[in-house]
């Protein structure tokens, strides 16, 4: 992979800050739903965030190699993390999402159809879609500066790469306006869960500022289409965790 | 043998002799005031200030009970007058140290005695403290403690007296609960939630599960039923209540955003920085200064139920419970972490890069412990690595308003999406009863009503001297002291 480090020069000082947040407002937009199949799969009731959002992110650097947008199956993360113990009430971390996509990998959704009645436990793959590995990949994090800017996730964007976000459920995410726009909550505001998202775009707003275009799992009456505007400023506090997946340039034993 | 052995000997023997001549059910919570009556005694309830109740053996003998108190001290104070009856039939004015001083003179204790045993013969405390699993040998906590009390119809300082006198936990045990104020073993019950009335008691109801799709309670009017439902709010599924659920049906889809801006270059990948940038503290406290500034204080959900919580509103009392079940507070621990709702902002700056030692305030899941088949202690939360997707738990707390049977339904269901259907349904069935002066004031009422030509005068006798006594009709208050 001929892979670049991002350049991320951070300069210190008040004059410096304001200049980031000038700049920040002034940089182009981008909109990756181009790189994704354009219907939404909702995880219902089931607890796969992470599944989920890692998989549009696979999806959507799965093209860079030249294919076509085809959402790929989240059950197999789910079933790898949850056959080592990597699933439970406290939810299921996106390192551990990120193995699993290394070691088995992902087939087509189409071979591998979501069951949204599974609630917590899992499923066996369908006969007919071979051994794995599937479809492999590579979870890396994405260092966030909690700064309003975050400068390295907007060159991430540019460069087209979605992002995927770890967003807190405030009551604010949960109910965005009906433009899809995200108020950022009070700092004190009440604790929710952190949720998989993944961040496919960013705008500057003539009002609310630079904000990214997240996009949900949660089906299509959610948000603006399934889709939300998530400011900056909400990364500040929270959003934890943030990250980028790459594929494997080549699929791996898979039965034609 | 000492002499007061002996007597207290007699009282008990004298408690058990009486419920064998009533045939009283002794794995039951017993029904003293039913007690009262069936021993030919009027009783009265009647707003006594300074006394718990009195005992007035003249004529057919009767028994006066305060109204300021709970029900539990109500009844406790009526088996100690039944006890003074029984045992020396001699007029008294109890004060709450005449009830329940341990330090009380030896006429006191000895009713005391008698009281403990009628209200909790050894066959009502072991059952229901093993239902608790209350054993001498485990540590028992003031929340388990309480549930016991609350079950067999005493106060929590009477259970854990009579516990202890059956060797049902230690003496220590009992020194180390009494020592916990009452309030705190029902908060422990109620996730920190103090119930709005401080003598209610607290029902908690834990579900759903398949074999507890619905769950059946009995309360008295002011009690409080807080319901723990897990809660996954990552899949934008919440509990709603029938009306919350009903209005999900005319949300509308909105449209996603039009396509705006294809990016420049596909075909560079990029690989992020391996380490965290380092920031200072002031661009630490400028991207705090970004957030909007805090409206109003630290959440407290005991006395701010939330108002707005998501395209839904909260659930409120449903259908014909309307006047009966309030809704009186509504809270939501996440699942990646237990944090006091306190924490909040000190998570948040966590996350902001502004505190550090974040661990101190997280505890686990408390779930996790039970989902270890080993039962081994599960490790702390990392706030770097949080978990995504865990289950929370939503706390509904619910006030019984009015006597009557009530349905608290909730439905599992996406927030946001009109096509789906619930995942889930629990419903809480509540049968509310008035408080046990209320009752029997009733009761006399009822049987003036049922019979008039027939009906036993004693009863109507009986309900006139209430009247009379407290100067007010029968079934009416007022102010009389004594």
């Amino acid at each position: 992979m001929n892979a670049q480090p991002v350049k991320h020069p951070y300069p210190r000082g008040g004059a410096a800050r304001a200049a980031r947040l000038a700049v920040s407002r002034a940089r182009r937009n981008v909109d990756l739903r181009g790189v994704l199949a354009p219907d939404i799969v909702s995880q219902g009731p089931r607890p796969l965030c992470v599944a989920f959002a890692v998989s549009v992110g696979h999806e959507a650097g799965r093209t860079r190699f030249g294919a076509l947008p085809e959402p790929l199956a989240p059950e197999p993360i789910w079933a790898y993390c949850t056959g080592h113990g990597q699933t439970g009430p406290a939810g299921m971390r996106l390192d551990h999402a990120g193995t699993a996509l290394a070691a088995r990998g992902q087939p087509p959704l189409s071979q591998w159809p979501y069951n949204d009645q599974l609630g917590i436990g899992t499923e066996d793959p369908p006969d007919t879609i071979g051994i794995p590995p599937w479809h492999t990949g590579t979870v890396r994090q994405l260092h966030l500066v909690h700064d309003g800017v975050e400068d390295e996730l907007e060159d991430v964007l540019a460069a087209a790469t979605p992002v995927v976000l770890l967003v807190e459920v405030t009551d604010e995410f949960d109910d965005p306006h009906e433009d899809g726009h995200v108020d950022v909550p009070d700092i004190r505001a009440r604790t929710g869960d952190y949720h998989a998202v993944v961040c496919v775009g960013a705008a500057t707003h003539p009002t609310h500022g630079r904000r990214l275009l997240i996009r949900n799992s949660w089906g299509e009456f959610w948000g603006a289409g399934g889709y939300c505007w998530l400011p900056l400023a909400y990364l500040i506090a929270f959003v934890p965790l943030a990250a980028v997946v790459q594929p494997a340039p080549q699929r791996l034993n898979v039965e034609q | 043998m000492p002499r007061f052995v002996a007597q207290r000997r007699r009282a008990l023997q004298a408690a058990a002799e009486l419920l064998d001549e009533l045939e009283i059910d002794q794995e039951q919570p017993i029904d003293v005031f039913d007690s009262i009556t069936r021993l030919g005694l009027w009783l009265v309830f009647t707003p006594l200030k300074t006394l718990l109740g009195a005992i007035v053996p003249q004529s057919d003998g009767g028994i006066m009970i305060t109204t300021e108190r709970q029900p539990s001290i109500q009844r406790y104070t009526a088996a100690h007058e039944i006890g003074h009856w029984e045992l020396d039939h001699r007029t008294a004015f109890d004060t709450y140290d005449d009830v329940l001083n341990p330090a009380a003179n030896e006429r006191e204790r000895l009713a005391q005695w008698f009281a403990s045993y009628f209200l909790m013969p050894p066959p009502l405390v072991h059952a229901t403290a093993s239902r608790h699993l209350v054993r001498p040998d485990t540590d028992v906590s003031p929340a388990q403690a309480y549930l016991v009390a609350r079950d067999m119809h005493v106060s929590y300082e009477a259970a854990l007296r009579q516990m202890a006198n059956l060797k049902v936990i230690t003496d220590h045990q009992r020194d180390t609960l009494l020592a916990v104020p009452l309030q705190r073993a029902k908060q422990d019950l109620a996730d920190g939630h103090r119930p709005r009335i401080g003598n209610a008691d607290v029902w908690p109801v834990n579900g759903p599960s398949v074999q507890h799709a619905v769950e059946v309670v009995d309360v008295v009017v002011d009690d409080e039923i807080v319901i723990a439902l897990p809660e996954n709010r990552t899949t934008g599924y919440r509990w709603l209540d029938d009306t919350a659920n009903a209005r999900r049906a005319a949300l509308r889809p909105r449209p996603e955003p039009p396509a705006f801006a294809p990016p420049a270059s596909t075909s560079a990948p990029v690989t992020p920085r391996p380490e965290p940038p380092q920031r200072s503290r002031a661009d630490i406290d400028a991207a705090l200064a970004l957030l909007p500034r805090p409206s109003r204080t630290p959440q407290d959900t005991d006395t701010q139920p939330a108002s707005d919580d998501g395209p839904i509103e909260i659930p409120q009392a449903s259908g014909q419970s309307d006047e009966g079940l309030l809704l009186v507070f509504d809270d939501y621990q996440p699942g990646w972490a237990r944090i006091s709702p306190r924490d909040a902002a000190s998570l948040r700056r966590h996350i902001a890069g502004a505190v550090t030692g974040l661990t101190d305030f997280l505890a686990p899941n408390p779930e996790l412990a039970q989902a270890t088949s080993t039962g081994t202690t599960p490790a702390l939360p990392d706030p770097a690595h949080p978990g995504a997707g865990a289950t929370g738990r939503r706390l509904l707390g619910i006030q019984a308003r009015a006597e009557g049977r009530f349905a608290y339904v909730l439905h599992y269901a996406a927030t946001h999406d009109p096509r789906t259907p619930p995942a889930a349904t629990f419903t809480v069935e509540a049968t509310v009863q008035p408080p046990p002066a209320v009752l029997h004031r009733r009761l006399l009422m009822q049987i003036d009503l049922d019979d008039p030509q027939d009906q036993d005068n004693t009863y109507r006798d009986r309900s006139r001297n209430e009247a009379n006594q407290s100067g007010a009709e029968p079934g009416g208050r007022d102010e009389t002291d004594l």
